[in-house]
């Protein structure tokens, strides 16, 4: 939505995606489950290999380095705190095989569409959660520039709510009470407006997905075509 | 959908996405570990709040899960459906304490503090499989939760004084909505 991914992400086909998926939980279990004695080196090859499958090696990787070696120092710290220094290369696998727990997850969401996982997904979702989803993500612009108008209408009054203001937490409340309140009124009216329109439109007469008549309806009742 | 109401599940997926654009805007300003717990309780316990059913948190949480996947900030994909769930379920399990105590900050501070300590048998459970040395384990749990739990018992404040003010306006029925638009999804 907000990050740049979609100009390194190409679409694959949804038999390549579940075989993706598939590939990813497999690893991501194998580094939770399997502790065998070669089990760190094939999780590795196996990572890689999805790795230069899913074209992970185009993406921008720094940042997401950045985020693991957080982690593992974090680890290898406590380790050294903890049971001192002959106990790093302990710690070193167990960061490891952390790594190799998170790794394939993420290697996926980077590299694919997320519409593409919007759309495999909302196959096997109920039609009606694929219809609230749908609508919320459509409208959700709508709020939100409710919210940025009623943030910078607030601003203009002199609530202390700019950012550099916000590292003062005696400010959250006024941030709370003049931010989110708006925003649940909102979104209470804006899910009441919607859900008539959609029940005028008769919504739910089907149990399935259904097509609202387009501008050339052959009968003049105006049923709904499934 | 799920005994909800149209218009209850679209303002509990609109919800949810107020706490994914909230997270995606903090991670932009502060670097504090844990800061994403406070607008999330606050917005989980607002959604299961103002929609009285049964397990409106959790479908919020489930909402926001899923939406993370598709908008592309899921990092751990059904991982993090998971993570946003168990303190939706703690919190839907203190809904009827809380509706009974509504002026009592105090329970509603424990409740936001039992919801972001939820998710902390995550880190536990897979770092407990990946090998990790107990004590080791226990500290890094404390670690990445104690924000967590300081943030959502923040977060958890607020929402007795916000719930007064949408009654005020006459937003909150007593009773589940009288004013939806009728039919039942």
């Amino acid at each position: 939505m907000l990050n740049g991914s979609s100009r390194h992400t190409t679409r694959v086909s949804q038999t390549r995606l579940i075989l993706r998926i598939t590939a990813a939980m497999a690893l991501a279990m194998g580094a939770l489950f399997w502790h065998g004695p070669w089990s760190l080196t094939a999780l590795t090859l196996g990572t890689a290999a999805l790795a230069v499958a899913t074209g992970a090696y185009r993406h921008p990787w720094r940042r997401l380095v950045l985020v693991f070696i957080w982690q593992v120092v974090l680890i290898m710290a406590l380790y050294l705190l903890r049971y001192g220094v002959q106990s790093l290369p302990e710690g070193a696998l167990v960061a490891w095989r952390l790594v190799l727990l998170v790794l394939p997850g993420v290697l996926l969401m980077k590299t694919t569409h997320h519409g593409e996982m919007a759309r495999l997904l909302v196959r096997f979702l109920p039609a009606r959660v694929g219809f609230v989803l749908s609508t919320c993500v459509f409208f959700f612009p709508t709020l939100w520039g409710v919210t940025v108008q009623t943030y910078e209408s607030q601003v203009l009054r002199g609530a202390r709510i700019l950012p550099r203001e916000l590292v003062n937490p005696a400010n959250w409340g006024t941030l709370v009470r003049v931010i989110c309140l708006p925003a649940i009124v909102s979104s209470l009216v804006l899910a009441r407006d919607v859900a008539l329109a959609a029940h005028c439109r008769w919504y739910g007469l089907h149990p399935d997905r259904t097509v609202w008549p387009g501008p050339n309806p052959s009968n003049s009742t105006g049923e709904p075509r499934a | 959908m799920f005994g909800f109401t149209l218009q209850e599940s679209l303002f509990l997926g609109f919800c949810s996405l107020l706490i994914l654009s909230t997270k995606l805007m903090l991670r932009l300003h502060l670097k504090v570990p844990g800061h994403s717990m406070f607008f999330l309780i606050l917005f989980l316990m607002l959604a299961a709040l103002c929609v009285r059913k049964r397990w409106s948190a959790t479908l919020a949480a489930g909402m926001a899960g899923l939406l993370g996947m598709f908008t592309g900030s899921g990092k751990l994909g059904p991982l993090g459906i998971v993570s946003y769930m168990l303190p939706a379920l703690v919190i839907d399990f203190c809904v009827p304490f809380l509706e009974s105590h509504r002026k009592n900050l105090a329970f509603f501070a424990v409740a936001g503090l039992l919801a972001a300590a939820a998710r902390a048998p995550i880190s536990l459970f897979s770092e407990w499989m990946v090998g990790m040395d107990i004590q080791v384990l226990f500290m890094s749990t404390a670690i990445k939760t104690g924000g967590g739990m300081i943030f959502g018992a923040l977060g958890a404040l607020p929402v007795p004084a916000l719930l007064t003010k949408l009654e005020a306006r006459g937003l909150l029925p007593a009773n589940p909505k009288p004013d939806n638009s009728g039919a039942n999804s």
